[in-house]
């Protein structure tokens, strides 16, 4: 309690505990001084309204950090009261620390599980990688190309449109391996997959099907010209030399596509018909080589 | 209808005197630059000032408040609101706290801590409005602090009581803490008797009649 000139006239014991100071050494005393947060601008105003107006004033513990401990938050409550005639004021203190250090934790406890939630993400990221995904090449592994083989092959039976499969295998990549080593024959096979990834469309898939052997579903194909493009990409990177690991590796690919629905109506039967198409170039292409060296 | 242009003049004069020492005292405690104007004060029925205030809170708020009440009595009667754009308080009140929180941004959620500053802030824009109509027209008015609540889908009927041969007393509280705005709106929701004792005061003040 204090009069209207802030002299402290009660004093107890909780204010005693909180404050560290005892009753008989602030009783008298102006509050400003024993509490010197209260020095303030702010505080004489609210004084001078509620000693002419009487209604009540309040200020918030997180306004107001260390109104009387730096050790704990506490809100005041001022009412003016009358006594024995004389107005004096109330100043009511709430300890409220226990509510700080709840909302605290609180937010320590949403900061760690959103950091767990960030790292589970990522975890899922990695493990759909590792799901979908070949692990020596990057491309798709077969169930991915399950996924997307039977999504565009109902969006062309819906739309009308032709849905191409190219079957890609790698010639001789046994001698490859048996040559240069199979650290080399692997570099050779991820250089082929990104020759393939780097020939076709944003939405084709390109697909790691086994040892050397690639599939690519070609989506959305309404005209030969739309297959013709990505052919001819292929076509000049299929037959060359290239370099890894300081060697000068003869690289040259066998591809044959089929298209539904001339080709078949499922996703078996045009895997079939495009490797049928892969073999018997294949063989031409061993015939044609075959002539040349006989020549 | 030109004494009532008067009369709201008068009232925008008296409220923004209000407001600025509002303003200052603020500024002391959160030892910040704070803005705090009253554009234009009017007077309405019970009907126009739900119209108005529920386009308030379509356009500004969307719906959802953060609402600081008084209800006040003795010689004038009535109850006043002082409402905030809900989704924008977490924001307000770091600023008010010197404080940066990442999550939540715009939830709609709230804690104790969240609700008491936003009751000091009520208790002192509040006060210097009512103090200062009060100490103009020499009538006491007695009330407490206020009540605070966030209301999702708030509509006028939440602060306009149309009983009572009630009026209301509509205006926006541009805040600006260190440039950074927010479009509060103050709702009194008087009687009738209440709001004629004013305005006949005000009329003796400042026309002599």
């Amino acid at each position: 309690m204090i009069t209207e000139d802030l002299e402290i006239t009660y004093w107890n014991p909780f204010m005693e505990r909180l404050s560290g100071k005892k009753s008989r050494e602030v009783l008298g005393k102006k509050v400003d001084q024993v509490l010197p947060a209260l020095e303030r601008p702010f505080f004489y105003s609210a004084v001078k309204r509620l000693t002419s107006g009487g209604n009540p004033v309040f200020f918030s513990a997180a306004m107001h950090r260390k109104l009387v401990n730096p050790d704990h938050r506490v809100n005041m409550k001022m009412n003016r009261v009358m006594l024995e005639g004389r107005s004096d004021l109330l100043l009511e203190f709430i300890d409220v620390t226990n509510q700080f250090q709840r909302i605290s934790q609180l937010r320590d406890y949403v900061s760690q599980l959103s950091h767990l939630n960030n790292q589970l993400k990522q975890k899922e990221k990695v493990i759909e990688k590792l799901a979908y995904y070949d692990k020596l090449t990057g491309v798709a592994n077969r169930a991915l190309f399950d996924k997307f083989a039977d999504k565009y092959l109902s969006m062309a039976k819906e739309h009308g449109t032709m849905l191409g499969l190219m079957f890609v295998d790698v010639n001789e990549f046994k001698l490859i391996n048996d040559t240069y080593g199979h650290n080399t024959g692997d570099k050779v096979m991820t250089r082929v997959a990104s020759l393939l990834t780097e020939s076709t469309r944003k939405n084709d898939i390109v697909c790691r099907y086994g040892g050397d052997e690639f599939l690519v579903l070609l989506p959305d194909i309404r005209t030969v010209r739309d297959y013709q493009a990505i052919a001819e990409r292929i076509e000049v990177n299929k037959k060359r030399h290239i370099v890894q690991d300081g060697y000068d590796i003869w690289l040259s690919l066998s591809i044959g596509i089929s298209f539904y629905p001339d080709d078949g109506t499922t996703i078996g039967d045009l895997i079939e018909k495009a490797d049928e198409y892969m073999y018997f170039n294949k063989h031409r292409l061993r015939a044609q080589q075959k002539d040349m060296f006989s020549e | 209808m030109a004494d009532n242009i008067s009369r709201e003049d008068i009232l925008t004069e008296l409220f923004n005197v209000g407001v600025g020492q509002a303003a200052s005292t603020l500024s002391d405690i959160i030892d910040k630059r704070i803005g705090l104007t009253i554009p234009n004060v009017r007077i309405l029925d019970a009907a126009k000032g739900k119209i108005e205030l529920n386009k308030y809170l379509l356009n500004v708020a969307e719906g959802a408040v953060m609402v600081s009440s008084i209800s006040f009595d003795s010689q004038l009667e009535g109850k006043v609101s002082l409402l905030f754009p809900a989704d924008k308080m977490h924001h307000f009140i770091d600023l008010c706290l010197h404080e940066t929180r990442d999550e939540f941004e715009n939830s709609l959620e709230f804690t104790d801590i969240d609700f008491d500053t936003i009751k000091e802030i009520g208790n002192i824009v509040i006060n210097s409005i009512i103090g200062e109509l009060s100490n103009t027209v020499n009538i006491p008015v007695e009330y407490t602090l206020p009540d605070i609540d966030v209301l999702n889908d708030a509509n006028a009927e939440h602060f306009v009581d149309c009983e009572d041969y009630r009026l209301v007393l509509m205006m926006f509280l541009a805040f600006d803490i260190e440039g950074t705005e927010i479009a509060g709106a103050i709702v009194i929701n008087m009687t009738l008797n209440s709001l004629d004792d004013i305005l006949n005061k005000i009329d003796k003040l400042y026309n002599g009649r």
